[in-house]
Parts: structure tokens; sequence; C-alpha cells
């Protein structure tokens, strides 16, 4: 499955939601095992994804650098057997 | 930084670091969303400041009181003598919000970091997720400063008067009325959209360069007096709830130094509910009158 899409790029010019209010709502969105796919070149956004993703148990799955920007791919984890 | 008309209130992020854990200074993160920025990172040493909770009255919609600012001020250990240095989220909205509140409190040494958070992050200097702890102080009741905030009716009074100018530093779409509000922020919303009759549009962005820091004074100067904000005229600023508002308010007042400068913190979010106040859409038809 494709993973869903966010660029962080416009994220605050109308004071909508924050850079990392989107992430949030985004990947609470995902089904577990779905992925999602974040683009910024910020690093304080870089920073906030990944310490939010160690604090909720999200994976970073893959972090690759692209010219000034880095592109995120997140995955939620599926439940663990009991 | 020298050329600014109060440069002492600027300061960079190479300051800061090197006044990390000064007991005379105290660096505060005013955060919109603590819990997206501070409690995942913030400078060493600095405190939250929660801009919802502590720098608002939670039940009436105003600005925190002068016994809740003393409160803040002896909760985080500050006496007047104390040097503030603030930044915080959103590309120091909130932060410069809390520079005008306790402006208008008086308090006498408040400086905002140049480039914020963002900057901080960006030069991979230290961040720490240990919240600091400190002892509580002592803070006298101060008078509060007239003249730095301004009200519907004090808006109302001033429309037309070429003595006056307001600056409305929303986004285009939110100032041709395309929108009031992202759809995220339903408390937000606003009966009408559009602005001020007279306003200017120059959203607050325009203020800053690429990496959040201000531009310097004559391209800050160009940008204002060029649509007719200038010094001897007393201006007006004013967004969706005063926050981008106040960092403009910011620019004009400490950068370039502006005798009259007042932030309209109730904005859009006040005057596109208020009953029978004039409105101004391109395309639609005038609503309202300016009164004489």
């Amino acid at each position: 499955m494709e993973p869903s899409q966010l660029d962080l790029a416009t994220a605050e010019e109308e004071c909508g939601d924050s850079a990392m209010g989107r992430v949030r709502r985004a990947y609470g969105n995902l089904a577990p095992g779905q992925r999602l796919e974040v683009v910024t070149g910020v690093a304080e956004h870089l920073f906030g994804i990944r310490a939010w993703s160690r604090r909720v148990g999200g994976e970073v799955l893959e972090e690759r650098r692209e010219g000034a920007r880095t592109r995120l791919i997140l995955r939620r984890p599926a439940p663990s057997a009991s | 930084m020298t050329d600014y008309a109060h440069p002492e209130v600027l300061v960079s992020t190479e300051w800061l670091a090197a006044r990390l854990g000064d007991p005379d200074v105290r660096i505060l993160e005013v955060d919109w969303d603590p819990a997206s920025a501070y409690e995942l990172g913030h400078v060493p040493s600095a405190a939250l400041v929660d801009w919802k909770r502590d720098i608002n009255d939670t039940v009436r919609r105003d600005i925190l009181s002068r016994d809740q600012f003393v409160s803040l001020m002896e909760r985080l250990g500050v006496t007047p003598e104390t040097t503030l240095v603030l930044y915080g989220d959103m590309r120091n909205w909130f932060a410069a919000f809390a520079f005008w509140a306790f402006r208008i409190y008086g308090h006498a040494d408040i400086r905002l970091i140049n480039g914020g958070r963002r900057k901080w992050f960006e030069e991979d200097r230290p961040v720490t997720q240990t919240v600091p702890a400190f002892a509580a102080a002592s803070y006298p009741a101060p008078e509060a400063t007239a003249g730095l905030r301004q009200f519907l009716p004090g808006v109302r009074d001033i429309l037309g008067r070429s003595d006056h100018g307001l600056v409305d530093v929303r986004s285009p779409a939110e100032f041709s009325g395309a929108i009031s509000a992202p759809p995220e922020y339903q408390n937000e919303g606003a009966q009408r959209s559009g602005h001020i009759p007279g306003a200017v549009n120059i959203p607050w962005a325009q203020a800053i360069q690429e990496d959040d820091t201000f531009k310097p004074v004559d391209q800050l100067r160009e940008l204002y007096q060029s649509r007719g904000v200038t010094p001897d005229k007393s201006i007006v600023t004013y967004c969706r709830i005063g926050e981008r508002s106040s960092h403009t308010w910011f620019v004009l007042t400490c950068l370039l130094g502006y005798p009259r400068v007042a932030n309209y913190d109730g904005s859009w979010s006040e005057w596109g509910n208020a009953v029978g106040v004039p409105v101004e859409k391109p395309g639609a038809e005038a609503s309202g009158s300016v009164p004489a």
C-alpha cells in the first residue's frame, strides 16, 4: 500500500495547525501497519517527528535527504499479539 | 542588530548559548502546543510558558490579569530585575504575544531570540527534555501600561482617519475573505470574512528572512513605509487572535521605533463576529459605513 503523504512546507502561513500538529493528525488517521511519508526542510520538524515517534511507539522506517529537504517514512505499528 | 531602534530587545542564538544557566537570565519557551514542542525538546534551562494556560484568562476572553502575571512571574522565580528571554513554537508568534503582554505589565528587561526555536534547532544546538525548577520569587504587583493594546471600540473610532493606520498581518487569503479561519480551528472562525475597512495587508512573514531572523532595518522600513505605515501615524496591528500581529507589533515598536503602535488582540475573531461593524471584502458590496 502506498504511504499517505504530507508536505510540511506550507504548514504555518495561515496560522493553521502547527507542522507537528499536522503530523500527529495524519498519523492518527493511519491504520495499523500503514505508512506516512513526511517531507520537510526544517530541522525543528525533523527533531520533533523523531522525538514524537519515539514517544508514541511509532517507527521511522526511512529518512532520506533530498537536497535541502528530508523525506521520512513513518509506520504505525500493528498491535502486538497477546 | 545595532541598526534597529531598540537592538537590546533582540538577542542571537549565540548570545543565548553563552548564557545558559545564568541566574540573572530566565529563558522561557512560549508555546501554543507544548506537546509538539517544549515537551519533545527545548533549550537547556528553559521553562515552559503555556500560552493558552499562562498568558490568557482561561474563562474570559482576555490576556492574563495582573494577578495572573504576578503569580506566573513568582512561579518562574522571576523578579523585576530578571532578564526574560523569550522564544517559542509557531515561528515565535506566541513568544511575541508574551513579550507584548509582559510589556503591558511593565517588566523592564524582555528579549526575543532572533530566529527563535527554529534557528536553534537548525544550528544543531543542545536541547533537553529536562524541566528546570526555580525557587519562587517575590514580584510586586505592577501597574498596567496603557496604549499597547487596542479594543474594538477604539478600532472603530479610527476608521477613515488619515493619522491612523491599520495593518492586517494575515495571509492574503484571509485578508481577501477567501477564508476566515482554517478548518482545524473551529473556535477561531467568524460570521464574516474580509478585513477591517482601510487596512493594508502586510503578512507577518514579510518581516523575516529564510532562517526566521528579522530582515535588516532598511528592508523593514521600506516594507511598511511603502504601504503607508509610517511612524507619524498611530498604528494598530491585527490578525485573527492577536498572536501574528504581536510579531508585527514587535517589529514596528522595537525594531523600527514607531512611537504609537497598539495590538488589537480581539482581531478578526472578534471583528468578524461583531454586530454592526463594517467589513471590506473585495468583490462584495460595501458592508456598513465608516463612522463620522
